[in-house]
């Protein structure tokens, strides 16, 4: 009975506060909308992501990409600023594999990871980073590095919907493989109104 | 053993350059382009056995395998000599459903890429610079099935060539303001001769693997010789 009445208590104060501080802040947000394009596109592959105004400390992670078969696997990792790749080398033959880029934004050459190594990298710049092996044809992949973990990857132009944002001043972005279109990027603020049914259109470069 | 055809090829390579004639008011820069893989698995190859997961050696040479980069038979090697002002050059791009030919290009800016849609179905061909070069882009009106047409290079840089209507159709293209370019095997020697005397840029190139570019000093009635080999290893110390 005192545990009821204490849950009934606890319960009226909350609502009381909610009432007396109507605006108490929110701290995870939904953006929700469409990706805008001429009919007839070709464009596949649309990274939708949100860079927001003030860096923000987010903790590092590493992702994995095997090397079987003389292959990157998967082929285009997604990832955000500070986070590290892990080229594992899980071939079933003794065959080693070397990973090198000359991208601008970070240039690397890992040497030679015999089977069963693991050699890791880690990127601190935003942006797309291509990546090979000197030995072998068909290893190539790429790095897109991203400037927050707020993104979602569309196989092709439609809806998006990217979730547990914190408030704040956001800009709505896209990474599009498609050359001969960029996105124009949509500034939000999140926190007070919300940000659904938005628009963000690629256009032609 | 394999150490040895590679070396003898490298040598052989080497020691065919011939002295480019100048001409008392007049220079030349010569040598050889060599392209290949990082040291570290250069060293590993050598350690392996004759027939390995890499290749088979043969009294011809090394048969790599199917997987593998074959250095010794890349023919998109290019040496670019940056400091005349040339005539406009044409090169030719074959472009088929399953990519385009040559799938890189040197090119000087004002030269002229000639396009041959052969790919049987209308293609918007045009040309950007890469993301970490810049944004800069050239549009060319669609072009039909069975036809060509001349496309001048205006942007500088590391660019590519591309359709709009294929994202798998694509050439590399390293272009620079008043470059003369030669495009090489590996192992071949270059030549350019003829030169006022004066500072130049040489720039060699690899689409895979990237550039080295290196000032060079041409004196009137003097050769000079530049050898480069294009390696992961050489590249990220020229960076």
């Amino acid at each position: 009975m005192k545990t009821l009445r204490f849950t009934l208590n606890l319960t009226a104060s909350l609502l009381a506060l909610a009432g007396l501080l109507p605006s108490l802040p929110v701290y995870a947000h939904s953006v929700t909308g469409h990706i805008e394009i001429e009919a007839q596109s070709p464009v596949k592959k649309i990274i939708v992501y949100l860079s927001p105004e003030q860096p923000r400390q987010q903790q590092s992670q590493t992702y994995q990409v095997s090397q079987k078969d003389t292959r990157f696997n998967p082929p285009l990792t997604i990832i955000t600023v500070g986070d590290k790749v892990q080229w594992v080398n899980d071939e079933t033959r003794e065959i080693d594999h070397n990973i090198y880029s000359l991208s601008e934004i970070s240039h690397f050459d890992l040497g030679l990871g015999p089977k069963g190594s693991r050699l890791e990298q880690t990127f601190s710049q935003p942006g797309e980073i291509n990546y090979y092996c000197s030995a072998h044809k068909n290893m190539e992949g790429k790095i897109v590095v991203l400037p927050s973990r707020y993104y979602q990857l569309l196989e092709q132009a439609g809806d998006f919907k990217l979730d547990g944002i914190p408030e704040g001043k956001w800009r709505l972005n896209a990474i599009i493989f498609h050359r001969r279109y960029k996105a124009e990027p949509v500034n939000l603020t999140l926190g007070k109104s919300p940000a659904q049914n938005l628009t963000l259109k690629l256009v032609k470069r | 053993m394999k150490h040895l055809f590679l070396l003898s090829a490298l040598l052989l390579a080497a020691c065919s350059a011939q002295t480019p004639r100048v001409t008392a008011d007049k220079g030349a820069v010569y040598g050889v382009l060599t392209a290949q893989a990082n040291s570290a698995f250069r060293e590993k190859y050598r350690q392996s056995d004759t027939s390995s997961v890499y290749g088979t050696e043969k009294e011809t040479g090394i048969v790599y395998q199917d997987d593998m980069l074959n250095y010794p038979a890349l023919d998109e090697l290019y040496v670019g000599l940056v400091g005349q002002a040339l005539s406009s050059q044409q090169y030719t791009v074959h472009v088929t459903a399953e990519g385009m030919s040559p799938r890189s290009q040197a090119l000087a800016v004002g030269d002229v890429l000639r396009v041959y849609n052969d790919t049987g179905r209308e293609q918007s061909f045009f040309i950007t610079q890469t993301p970490d070069n810049g944004d800069g882009i050239q549009s060319f009106p669609a072009l039909a099935a069975g036809s060509s047409a001349n496309y001048p290079v205006l942007l500088a840089g590391t660019l590519e060539l591309l359709s709009e209507n294929d994202v798998n159709l694509k050439t590399s293209l390293l272009s620079r303001k008043n470059m003369a370019v030669k495009r090489l095997k590996n192992g071949e020697t270059y030549q350019f001769e003829n030169l006022n005397p004066g500072q130049y840029e040489l720039i060699f190139w690899y689409w895979r693997l990237g550039k080295i570019a290196q000032k060079i000093e041409v004196k009137a009635g003097e050769s000079v010789r530049v050898d480069k080999s294009l390696s992961v290893d050489s590249i990220m110390g020229a960076h």
